[in-house]
């Protein structure tokens, strides 16, 4: 495949191009559902193919094909052309990129035990007996357990000389519970919005994940949520969990950072940012124990690899220091327009999709607090546990998220369960709000695999890094 | 396009010598060319042709999936041996519903070939054309131009042979100044339905009308609702509230609801494919023939979609794509009734209120069987004083039980616009709605 897409690299030079890359993606997935008693669904699904990104009279062009024989290549490739030569005619300024070294390099994420080589019997026998100990609870009318599993090979081939060949193996799973009583119905699950935990890696993190041994957790407090009381509303102290916090950190803080979005070129879509250039270096984002870093470099994270699909190798930046805002997601052609080089986050979804700025791992630093401190130091509050629905304006400002539980925190103690919370923000004077984060040991990595953006729609994996945090004055329970 | 003959032919070679008891073969292939534009440029043009194979194979009450984007005929056996392998792994299911007998289906032409045949120039000028009158306006277009290519066959060994091939055209328009955007959206099988300068001139009208907008307090106002806006409520509703599975599970809103009064009378939602003006696709992804269904009759819920349950059964015609099939069914062609009601003059029926043009990031509220929705108003919220446009009023954001709010209806309009909701089906055919009151729940910049 190399040499069919060098072969392709050098048509684009003959047709005197600005910028070329020819880009093959295989992907394996295997993904096994379980519903009750029962596999509803089990399936492995091969997906190949090559994409054509052209760069020429100044605007991009990008053409997809199955079919990977050379001569398709070349179609491939002129239709690239073609359609980057019409769109010319609403060109205003020319893209320009910034400059990039050119690799050749593989890169392959670690994997201890190949998922796909792990018999179906005995992955679907984890789940059946998943499901079976969440119905153990007679109030459990609904159980549900998941895996999931991706291979995926790609070949980058460029005219600036980049060759690079990848190799990443991504695994997870996850259950939930739906508890009814006939009046009311409580969801707990292991991954709220995110469907289960998921990094790069092999089985061994399924196994690592132990999930038989968090059924009873579950299936107790969706039983539980259905005698609890609703969430009382009003101004107070929480303390997010590090679910809730890596999700709090992909709305709005990921989003927000990607520079072509804050350029404006996803207003039709998904809308704007309100981390302005202007303000770059200036704007107080947050508190100053917020630190927010863009890193996909971190192992085990579903934003990890080598280089991203522009060949740039990948690196781990500040987005947020000390509470400044300090940096952004960056493209080849949008670091250009701040003087930069590119930070290495253009990611396509799968073979058919040009690739956009996409969300690495944006983590949140660890601070120094272990979590049973924070709590005791907590008068009064609520800990809030796991989102289950997010929703934020398209400056990602204005955010109401709701969390599948909550507990009572009263003077310093974790108290009562509490059902159907939500909470809701502004967000920097949220983030401003932040007065404690909880220390590496608490600190884990929550992977994405249903991150959306772009026109047609791209779903990315991606990653956050987390541990539970405190926020002051925080609007519980009412909608905003 | 392969076409009916060739692609069937193709698939039905697969069904012979195959070790399963029955087998399903789909075919869904997608050519997809979509032009975005932003600040008056096109940024991104793009273009595939994406081919997928699933093979369901049925071993005993068992059943396997196996998906390919290869057509070539080792890989398209490999992936039925795989499809097999994976059904004998299983254990026996009893609620298997198994592969479904052949059912007559309704033919459809929604395919126009100037729309498949849409060259990237003429896209581009299509583009152009929007982005001139909204620059001529002194604003800044920003947008997509899509046009697609879907054609579906699907055989099996219990005798189904379905296929169909579709074109389909969206476009949206956002035209922006300093200090407001205005919103214009097209969709249809054909390119040239989609009226370019009428589509760009309204988010420019839009734009102008909510320019200088103002804070209003949040609370509860009289609303006329426009059908982006009523299309992405719909949109996450089904889903939560007229799909299989949350009407099994007990989480729909629609439990206990069956048979009462949700809503105003005014209101009727169904699921109809052969609605005039939907896009329509005529069966489903195991070859059923679509059913009308009634989800609200006249402001009672009548209830949602059903899964298929045996063999014998046709079901409603609703089954999803096979890797989806887990999640149940849910409407895919819901259409909101027209009412009487000129769209130009509901505005003069409001004394004090607002209009919203379009929504964003519509989700659920937490709660069990809870039809509140959440989510913020964009590209056009207006004040209405004495029946008359009153100027532009910053976006809020809106918490409220649709039914609730729809049980206050006033009017709905004669006219009617197919939406792609941003979830939840492939349209929305919706009507501009006269609500007497629904609630906003803050200011999305306070």
């Amino acid at each position: 495949m190399k040499h069919r897409l060098q072969e392709c690299i050098q048509w684009l030079k003959s047709r005197g191009v600005a910028y070329g890359d020819c880009r093959y993606v295989s992907q394996e997935r295997e993904h096994i559902h379980v519903t009750n008693r029962q596999t509803d669904n089990l399936a492995r699904e091969l997906d190949a193919g090559v994409g054509v990104r052209v760069l020429a009279d100044g605007c991009w062009g990008f053409a997809a094909t199955v079919d990977r024989s050379p001569s398709a290549l070349i179609k491939t490739a002129a239709a690239a052309l073609e359609i980057a030569r019409a769109s010319a005619i609403t060109r205003g300024e020319s893209v320009q990129l910034a400059e990039q070294e050119a690799y050749i390099d593989s890169y392959q994420s670690p994997c201890e035990r190949d998922p796909f080589e792990v018999p179906l019997e005995d992955k679907q026998a984890l789940l059946l007996g998943v499901t079976a100990s969440l119905l153990q609870e007679r109030r459990i009318k609904t159980a549900e357990a998941s895996m999931s599993f991706f291979r995926t090979s790609k070949v980058f081939a460029s005219t600036d000389g980049s060759l690079i060949d990848q190799q990443t193996i991504e695994s997870g799973a996850g259950c939930h519970a739906v508890a009814s009583d006939g009046r009311d119905s409580q969801t707990r699950s292991t991954g709220g919005t995110t469907r289960g935990e998921h990094a790069t890696g092999g089985y061994e993190h399924v196994e690592a994940l132990n999930l038989m041994a968090r059924t009873e957790q579950i299936r107790d407090e969706a039983a539980a949520l259905l005698k609890a009381k609703s969430c009382p509303a009003g101004k107070v102290t929480a303390i997010l969990g590090g679910h809730v916090m890596a999700m709090q950190i992909h709305e709005s803080c990921g989003h927000p950072s990607e520079l072509d979005r804050v350029l404006g070129t996803e207003i039709s879509l998904a809308g704007g940012s309100f981390l302005t250039i202007d303000q770059l270096g200036k704007r107080q984002y947050g508190s100053e124990q917020v630190n927010l870093t863009a890193d996909a470099t971190i192992p085990g994270g579903l934003g990890t690899f080598g280089y991203d699909d522009e060949g740039v190798p990948a690196q781990r930046v500040p987005l947020v220091e000390r509470g400044i805002h300090v940096g952004y997601l960056t493209s080849r052609e949008t670091a250009r327009q701040l003087g930069q080089q590119s930070n290495g986050t253009m990611r396509a979804d799968g073979w058919h999709n040009m690739p956009l700025i996409r969300m690495t791992n944006i983590n949140l630093e660890p601070g120094e607090w272990e979590l049973e401190d924070m709590v005791e130091d907590t008068s009064r509050g609520v800990f809030l546990d796991t989102i289950s629905n997010v929703s934020i304006d398209d400056q990602r400002l204005n955010f109401q998220f709701s969390c599948e539980c909550a507990r009572e925190i009263k003077n310093g103690r974790l108290g009562q369960l509490y059902k159907n919370p939500l909470y809701t923000g502004i967000t920097p004077r949220f983030w401003g709000a932040c007065d404690a984060v909880c220390n590496r040991r608490h600190w884990k990595m929550f992977g994405v695999l249903s991150c959306g953006k772009g026109v047609p729609m791209q779903v990315m994996h991606l990653g956050h890094g987390a541990a539970p945090a405190r926020f002051r004055d925080v609007e519980i329970g009412a909608s905003r | 396009m392969i076409g009916k003959k060739r692609l069937l032919a193709r698939l039905e070679k697969l069904l012979v010598g195959s070790a399963a008891d029955h087998l399903e073969v789909a075919y869904w292939g997608n050519r997809e060319s979509v032009t975005r534009y932003a600040a008056n440029r096109i940024h991104q043009n793009v273009q595939s042709d994406r081919p997928q194979v699933f093979v369901r194979a049925m071993v005993g009450r068992r059943m396997g999936l196996a998906v390919t984007n290869s057509l070539s005929t080792a890989d398209l056996l490999r992936t039925r041996e795989s499809a097999c392998d994976i059904a004998r792994v299983q254990p026996d299911n009893p609620e298997c519903p198994g592969l479904p007998r052949p059912r007559k289906y309704r033919q459809v032409e929604q395919r126009d070939e100037a729309t498949i045949r849409a060259t990237p120039m003429r896209r581009a000028r299509l583009v152009k054309s929007f982005i001139e009158v909204v620059s001529k306006a002194g604003l800044s277009a920003d947008g997509a131009l899509s046009v697609n290519e879907i054609e579906l066959g699907i055989v099996s060994t219990r005798g189904v042979r379905a296929h169909h091939v579709m074109s389909t055209a969206s476009v949206s328009v956002i035209a922006s100044g300093k200090t407001s955007s205005g919103y214009g959206h097209g969709l249809s099988y054909r390119l040239q339905d989609l009226e370019a300068e009428a589509i760009a001139r309204r988010a420019v009208d839009r734009c102008n009308e909510s320019a200088d907008p103002v804070s209003v307090k949040p609370g509860s106002y009289e609303v006329i609702l426009e059908p982006p806006a009523l299309a992405d409520m719909l949109g996450i509703l089904s889903l939560q509230g007229f799909r299989s599975r949350t009407l099994a599970d007990g989480t729909s809103f629609m439990v206990g609801r069956i048979g009462r009064k949700v809503t105003s009378d005014k209101i009727t939602i169904q699921d109809n494919a052969f609605e005039r003006g939907m896009l329509c696709w005529p069966f489903d992804f195991e070859g059923m023939p679509r059913r009308k269904i009634m989800l609200i009759d006249r402001g009672v819920a009548i209830g949602g979609v059903k899964q298929r349950t045996s063999e014998s059964e046709a079901g409603d015609g609703h089954a999803p794509p096979p890797m989806w099939s887990h999640f149940g069914v849910w409407p895919w062609h819901l259409v909101v009734k027209a009412g009487r009601v000129k769209r130009d003059g509901m505005i003069a029926g409001v004394r004090r209120g607002l209009l919203v043009t379009r929504l964003h990031y519509v989700r659920n509220c937490p709660g069990s069987r809870n039809d509140t929705l959440t989510g913020l108003t964009r590209d056009g919220t207006l004040l209405i004083r004495n029946g008359e446009i009153a100027g532009g009023v910053r976006n809020l954001r809106f918490t409220d039980s649709l039914m609730r709010a729809l049980g206050t209806t006033v009017a709905v309009s004669r006219e009617r616009e197919l939406v792609r909701p941003d979830a939840g089906g492939l349209g929305v055919l919706a009507p501009t709605l006269h609500l007497k009151s629904f609630r906003f729940s803050g200011n999305a910049e306070a």
